[in-house]
């Protein structure tokens, strides 16, 4: 700080200034969060893992996320974008199931916090089975050389989420494949 | 000129502020009134000059901060505006 006097005055400051500092608060209290991954080999899932944990709005700056270490129980790799905190996990090839892993995230270079870590909890389930409906075999069809639908009316899948228990549509449009079929004299 | 006029002592505050630790809110970074003692016009007594006097904020040790020039919480006319958010420097 600079101490100072209006030029109007008849004389100047000598010293006028001082020197302080102000520390880093203490890290922040932040959530540590909880993932479900589908315990699917090679299963992806990627999480905003900045917008999960309750980051103070006054960083000043920051934070740098880096993976410091996860366990490998259910867990191939661990990921973290240093600059987004986008954290990308993916499954392991192991048949046998675990309950859960861990994954621990540094933060650093928060201008006005101390660093601090993150641990995620990840959990996994299986992968559910879609139900499709609203579709009927199609019937008296003939051989006309071009492809042919083998079905009518509109397929719709729901499944139970997993992950919020609950009865969903699929919303993504389902892939079929037109054949040529002939039959075999 | 600047240079043509005397110095003198800036008496309070003595020190700057320790032990500082950023809490979201804004930090003098000093304690007490600011005073100046001058010489009276007989040459020999001192008196204490009191406003108006002025202070602002620098960054120091790589800390971007300015503050715009404003009088310390003593004046009465004015408030103190200490860094809102500074950057630790340490």
């Amino acid at each position: 700080m600079i101490f100072t006097v209006p030029e109007s005055q008849p004389f100047t400051l000598n010293p006028s200034s001082f020197e302080f500092s102000i520390a880093k608060a203490p890290a922040p209290a932040l959530s540590q969060p909880s993932v479900t991954l589908f315990d699917a080999p090679g299963s992806v899932m990627k999480f905003d893992l900045a917008s999960m944990i309750g980051l103070p709005s006054d960083l000043n700056g920051g934070p740098s996320y880096a993976i410091t270490g996860f366990t490998e129980t259910r867990l191939a790799s661990a990921a973290v974008d240093p600059a987004t905190g986008k954290l990308t996990l993916t499954a392991n090839d192991r048949a046998s199931r675990s309950v859960q892993d861990t994954v621990t995230v540094a933060l650093t270079d928060m201008g006005n916090y101390e660093d601090c870590a993150v641990q995620v909890a990840v959990s996994y389930v299986t992968k559910p089975s879609a139900t499709i409906a609203g579709v009927k075999a199609a019937t008296d069809l003939v051989y006309n050389g071009e492809p042919q639908q083998g079905y009518t009316g509109s397929p719709q899948a729901t499944y139970l989420s997993p992950l919020e228990q609950s009865v969903r549509d699929l919303q993504r449009p389902l892939c079929h494949h037109l054949h040529r079929y002939c039959f075999r004299r | 000129m600047a240079e043509d006029k005397p110095a003198y002592k800036l008496y309070f505050p003595k020190h700057a502020a320790t032990g500082l630790v950023y809490n979201g809110t804004r930090q003098q970074g000093y304690s007490g009134v600011p005073v100046v003692k001058i010489l009276a016009d007989n040459g020999v007594d001192e008196m204490d000059y009191h406003a108006p006097l002025y202070v602002e904020y620098k960054g120091i040790n790589s800390t971007v901060y300015n503050s715009p020039r404003s009088k310390p919480q003593d004046m009465e006319e004015s408030t103190p505006t200490p860094p809102s958010t500074p950057a630790p420097t340490g």
